[in-house]
């Protein structure tokens, strides 16, 4: 039972592996029984029409249909989807669980229809025969904000959903005085991010089933919010929460994109309910293209204004979000954006101004990173260019206007959705830079360059991390003995495949001086954990992390108190020495947890009961992570193609439980940001439809697209917790692209080409370096 | 509709247990081994036969199993990484894992672990091929198979670990 | 691209998995409008699972004997309906005599892909853009063709140019390479490494001719004669990429193709950039040749 501290910090291998090796875990396909309804869901063909008839007569005169489902056929109270909007200014917008009289986006679910199994599902789903009278689709941003444009929502008046601002100091004034000054330069950029998808290599699915003993229903989903989605569903069907437990199996990867509540989730619970049977659905790759939500779509315009010695004295962005049809979270990537565009630089005056814009497209939602790879990718573009004008170097510019740790905890005067005021907690981002600077050898960048051979331009490029993590809501936690005698956790925050269980449970078992061995993690399921908000915006380590510590301590102190009222003596005469409760001043042998539970029976007392503690760790504030990349290209002239060659990150995530897995979070999220910055863009055509059917069209990375990595650490604790934990899952995402645009600039740099946000396509490239220049 | 299409009898061996089934001649094998063979190793990704989730290999041949119908497997012998000891030619070590799945462990060479039985089926395939691969044919042997958790560099190196 | 809400399972349909060739082609003589022949599978399942062909019939050839044979002939190679293209890949007799043929099979697909896609079956999806219409094309490769008739051999041009297809009632049975020793090369430019053709081209330097093949700067493949000849006739020189660029159009007479994704000036500009590493290709290529 006896561990070490020590535990904490080591690279310990993961104790989730084996099942995954051996093809044995779960995930929700796997759960799937042959005497399920398969559930199929007709979606919308139209990115904007109005739906005149659904016409079910064929389908329902099929013996093999189990049952269908329009708008017309759900109960007339039936709760909208939520918009977990966090700001009050926002338009008040729920979304249909499926389409009433209009369909707002290609995918959007109108019908379901119910089979034995999936072939026959999409036999019967073809005989739905749905008429449409389309509408002009809207399908960008300029499209929305036209004056005569179309209304998504005409009750609302606008297609803008959403407005906030950020304002610190006087830009005006700064903006004024570089205007006049000598020497002073004003830049100004646009950005246009395209549309990304999550792209998890495991898809959605859920399934709904009454439990016949209980009268409960169980819905799993592959969810990164079981309990939410459990509140949720009480809502929008009425069903008491009482009445339902919802539990994540196994998940294939989330990246955000399964924190979202789908219409799915809740049509397999009301099938199950209207026709009384257990209901299955999981999604095709094709279908995943629309019926998921969708990641970065924004318009960033950018103005800096740059004082002659390299210094940022103002920053303005304008920054529109193309956030879909419908929504469930409509301010947070955008919101991230304009609340994290200094970064790690001081710029003492900034304003900015974000909108949430209506289009006929998929929802967007979070995807790995949510804003701030956008926010990175512009603020370190335009230091370069500064840089570029003013002769310096790119190091040097950044190294000039870093916040010092001398100045933490630095508060950043403005403000995000849940978080009112953005205090910096730690950091040493000088320490990142020149760490980062080493690691990629950037003295002799010159000569590398030099000798590259002719045909292959090699650039570099830096770009500087400053995320939000370990964020609220506050995070349950439950410790408690079982039966066969070891500690049982459980935990609010739902694996995804980012080895939570390995790395909370090596915090417990350190905090606790107990081997990993006697310890048990359980999580995904509403029974365990009832309340609790999830993973997501890199928290589970840090929060969950904490939130056992904390239930530790207070399974300690359990364990003491009940060991001092057994012996009757003050609860300070027990001392808890790593899984052995030792009486100080006592006769007796230190008494392990089962002679405890032994003694405790024979004295009528029921020792698991008492040795159960609950705890939560609560919203401490955003540990701000931080990290300096830098990357090194090739690119082949001729053809445009470009090659990631050299790929290293500093990072700072305060003090770090197991590095092997924080290491694997920041290559695994660069390789993704690598992927949005030289492959991946979903485009729509002309009639609102998305140009993509699946991984054909829409290009993944792949092990020839993975660089050679040079990872370090720096760990500045954060004092907002106990353990000085930060997040991790989101650094590598944040700063790949940036550090990429910024290299593929550099590269491209002597053929005087500019540059807008990618993806760096070889075609893209080409056209960059071989279009006619436009007259000066 | 679909109540007037044949049923064919199909038998299979999967991993070393005789399956004998009746299948609809659209059925997709990739269906069919989750289904009637309880293979849930098999990882649908795509059913496009892109991501490689869903590789196994028919006497000894590595194919993706949502490229082929369910009767294409009339008699055939597949091994999915349930036989991964068998297609790597040695016995599973104490732990109950292969050395290839020991060395994907140790390196950290997979997170969520959707992608990792059809990239260790095709990959004990290419090791029993290419005992000494470089970096090169590696990087190339693993062009057929998308992972979007670990960045795939220690994936390369878990497979260089073994190659000598 | 077409609105669809489709799941990945096919339609329904028939299926039969003849024993001999004969039964094969009898079966095609149907008259039902849509009969598909599953070989390999790689080509033809994702169209059936995302329904975008519905046959009434599958005719499964993969049980009928002596397809599978790669047979040197007096002036040809023969090649089975099913021939694996891993299998061509690594065939001496194929890297030997068919020079270019297994370069670009280096590039198509992926291992896996490849364990199981067949040549042939490759060659007659001809889907666009692909390199190994290109490649037959280029190289005057001929078709045996068998229906109820007889079997009578075609020109690749005949089943491979644009608007061409074959007859619904008729099979292809055998693939026929001229034997022209000597040496090959391959070069591929693809969004990403390992991701579909953008613009491939092959050079195939015999000892009394050159032929360059082009996917990806039309619809179809492209056999390349006037770049051919003046590699020819140049080899071990080669010309510059401006001169290349001048043959090129010569040789271009289909409509310029361009996709959703990459359009046709980006194709059009870096097919001689292409065409040029395939030709350094070749030269580089191994000893043996003549």
């Amino acid at each position: 039972m006896t561990g070490s501290a020590t535990v904490f910090g080591q690279r310990r291998r993961r104790r989730e592996d084996a099942p995954l090796l051996t093809g044995t875990a779960r995930y929700l396909a796997d759960l799937i029984e042959p005497d399920m309804a398969v559930m199929r869901v007709i979606r919308s063909n139209h990115a904007h029409a109005r739906i005149a008839c659904i016409d079910f007569a064929t389908v329902a005169r099929q013996p093999e249909c189990l049952g269908f489902l329009s708008a017309a056929e759900l109960p007339p109270d039936l709760g909208r989807l939520p918009a977990f909007d966090l700001c009050e200014s926002s338009a008040a917008i729920h979304h249909p669980v499926l389409a009433g009289d209009v369909a707002r986006y290609a995918g959007q679910p109108i019908a379901i229809v119910l089979a034995r199994d999936a072939y026959t599902a999409e036999d019967l789903a073809e005989l739905v025969r749905v008429d449409y009278e389309p509408l002009a689709p809207v399908m960008t941003v300029d499209d929305a904000l036209r004056p005569h444009a179309p209304r998504l929502y005409p009750e609302l008046g606008s297609n803008v959903v959403h407005e906030t601002t950020q304002l610190v100091g006087d830009p005006e004034f700064a903006f004024a005085a570089a205007a006049t000054g000598v020497g002073a330069v004003i830049i100004e950029q646009d950005f246009a991010f395209p549309r990304v998808m999550a792209s998890s290599m495991e898809m959605r699915g859920a399934i709904a089933r009454l439990e016949a003993d209980t009268g409960r229903y169980l819905v799993h989903s592959s969810t990164q919010v079981p309990q939410v989605l459990r509140d949720e569903l009480a809502r929008i069907t009425g069903l008491p929460r009482e009445r339902l437990r919802v539990i994540a199996p196994a998940i294939g990867g989330g990246f955000g994109a399964k924190e979202s509540i789908y219409p799915e989730e809740v049509l397999v619970l009301l099938a199950a309910m209207r026709f009384d049977l257990t209901v299955c659905w999981t999604e095709d790759r094709v279908e995943s293209v629309t019926a998921t939500v969708h990641g970065r779509e924004e318009h960033l315009r950018i103005r800096a204004a740059v004082h002659e010695n390299g210094i940022v004295t103002a920053l303005e962005a304008d920054c529109l979000a193309d956030i879909g049809g419908a929504y469930a979270l409509l301010s947070n990537t955008p919101g991230a954006a304009i609340a994290t565009l200094r970064g790690p630089y001081r710029i003492a005056n900034f304003r900015s101004r974000t909108r949430s814009v209506v289009t006929n497209k998929t929802p967007l939602n979070v995807y790995r990173g949510a804003g701030y790879p956008q926010a990175t990718l512009a603020m370190e573009r335009i230091l370069d260019v500064a840089a570029a004008r003013l002769g310096l170097d790119r190091a040097e510019i950044r190294r000039r206007n870093l916040l010092q740790p001398e100045e933490f905890p630095v508060d950043r005067g403005v403000d995000y959705p849940g978080c009112p005021n953005i205090v910096f907690d730690s950091g040493d981002f000088p320490a990142c830079l020149e760490s980062t600077l080493e690691a990629i050898d950037y003295t002799n960048f010159a000569t590398r360059r030099a000798a590259a051979t002719t045909g292959n331009a090699l650039g570099i490029g830096l770009s500087f991390v400053v995320e939000m993590t370990a964020s609220g809501p506050a995070e349950p936690a439950r410790l408690r003995l079982r039966a066969d005698g070891r500690l049982e956790l459980l935990s609010g925050i739902t694996p995804i495949g980012q080895g939570s269980e390995t790395t909370i449970l090596q915090i417990l078992a350190a905090h606790l001086r107990v081997s990993e061995d006697a310890l048990v993690f359980r999580a995904g399921d509403t029974d365990l954990a009832p309340d609790a908000p999830g993973t997501f915006a890199s928290r589970g380590a840090t929060m969950g992390g904490n939130a056992a510590v904390a239930a530790g301590t207070a399974f300690v102190t359990a364990a003491r108190a009940l060991l001092a009222e057994l012996r009757e003596v003050p609860l300070e005469h027990i001392v808890w020495d790593g899984g052995l409760l030792v009486e100080q001043n006592g006769h007796n042998q230190p008494m392990t947890l089962q002679a405890l539970c032994e003694l405790a029976r024979s004295a009528g007392i029921d020792p698991l009961e008492r040795l159960d503690a609950h705890a939560v760790f609560p919203d401490s504030g955003i540990a701000h992570a931080s990290g300096c990349h830098a990357a090194v290209v090739s690119v082949d002239t001729a053809t445009g193609i470009v090659h990631v060659l050299d790929y290293a990150v500093t990072h700072d995530c305060g003090r770090v439980a197991n590095p092997l897995l924080v290491d694997g979070q920041i290559m695994g999220g660069v390789v993704q940001g690598l992927g949005t910055a030289l492959f991946e863009a979903l485009r729509y055509d002309a009639n609102g439809l998305p140009l993509a059917r699946g991984f054909a069209e829409y290009v993944l990375p792949t092990a020839a697209t993975a660089p050679r990595f040079a990872l370090r650490h720096i760990e500045t604790p954060s004092p907002l917790n106990p353990l000085g934990m930060k997040g991790a899952g989101e650094a590598g995402c944040t700063g790949a692209a940036a550090a990429i645009v910024n290299a593929v600039a550099d590269a491209l740099a002597p053929f005087g080409v500019e540059l807008g946000c990618g993806p760096f396509s070889p075609d893209h490239v080409h056209e960059l370096l071989y279009k006619d220049p436009s007259p000066c | 509709m679909a109540s007037t299409e044949e049923w064919l009898p199909l038998s299979m061996t999967v991993d070393r247990r005789l399956v004998c089934s009746r299948v609809r001649p659209r059925h997709l094998l990739s269906d069919v081994l989750r289904e009637h063979a309880g293979a849930t190793g098999v990882h649908i990704g795509c059913g496009q036969g892109i991501c490689g989730a869903c590789t196994v290999v028919i006497d000894g041949v590595p194919a993706r199993a949502c490229l082929m119908l369910a009767v294409q497997a009339e008699g055939c012998r597949i091994q999915t990484v349930a036989s991964l000891a068998e297609l790597e030619g040695n016995p599973v070590g104490p732990e109950g894992l292969t050395r290839l799945q020991t060395a994907f462990r140790q390196h950290h060479a997979l997170q969520c672990g959707f992608c990792t039985p059809g990239l260790l089926v095709s990959t004990a395939v290419f090791l029993a091929r290419n005992a000494a691969p470089s970096r090169d044919a590696i990087v190339d042997h693993l062009n057929g198979h998308l992972c979007r958790c670990t960045g795939y560099a220690n994936i390369i190196a878990a497979i260089e670990s073994l190659a000598r | 691209m077409a609105a669809r809400d489709f799941r990945l399972t096919p339609s329904p349909f028939r299926y039969a998995r003849p024993s001999n060739l004969n039964e094969a082609v009898t079966l095609l003589r149907d008259r039902h409008t849509d009969i598909r022949i599953l070989a390999g599978g790689q080509s033809l399942i994702p169209l059936l699972a995302q329904r975008i062909v519905r046959p009434h019939l599958v005719i499964d050839i993969n049980r009928i004997a002596d397809l599978d044979q790669i047979v040197p002939c007096h002036d040809h190679i023969r090649m089975g309906a099913l021939v694996r293209q891993e299998q061509a890949r690594v065939s001496s007799v194929v890297r030997t005599e068919v020079p270019g043929l297994s370069e670009a099979l280096d590039w198509v697909a992926s291992p896996v892909i490849r364990a199981r896609g067949t040549v042939v079956g490759n060659l007659v999806a001809n889907a666009p853009g692909t390199e190994l219409p290109a490649v037959a094309l280029a190289l005057g490769a001929r078709f045996v063709v068998r229906d109820t008739r007889g079997e009578r051999q075609v020109d690749a041009a005949e089943l491979l140019g644009l608007g061409c297809r074959l007859a619904p009632d008729a099979l292809v049975t055998q693939v026929l390479w001229p034997r022209n020793p000597g040496r090959g090369g391959f070069y591929e430019v693809a969004r990403r490494l390992g991701h579909a053709p953008v613009v491939g081209a092959m050079v195939s330097i015999g000892s009394d001719r050159c032929r360059v093949g082009l996917c990806g700067v039309a619809a179809v493949g492209l056999a390349c004669p006037t770049v051919a000849d003046a590699l020819y006739r140049r080899f071990p020189a080669a010309p510059d990429l401006a001169e290349i660029d001048r043959l090129l159009a010569r040789d271009l007479r289909e409509p310029a193709f361009g996709t959703d994704f990459v359009g046709a000036e980006y194709r059009r500009r870096v097919a001689p950039v292409v065409i040029q590493r395939a030709l350094a290709s070749a030269a580089a290529a191994g000893a043996g040749r003549h």
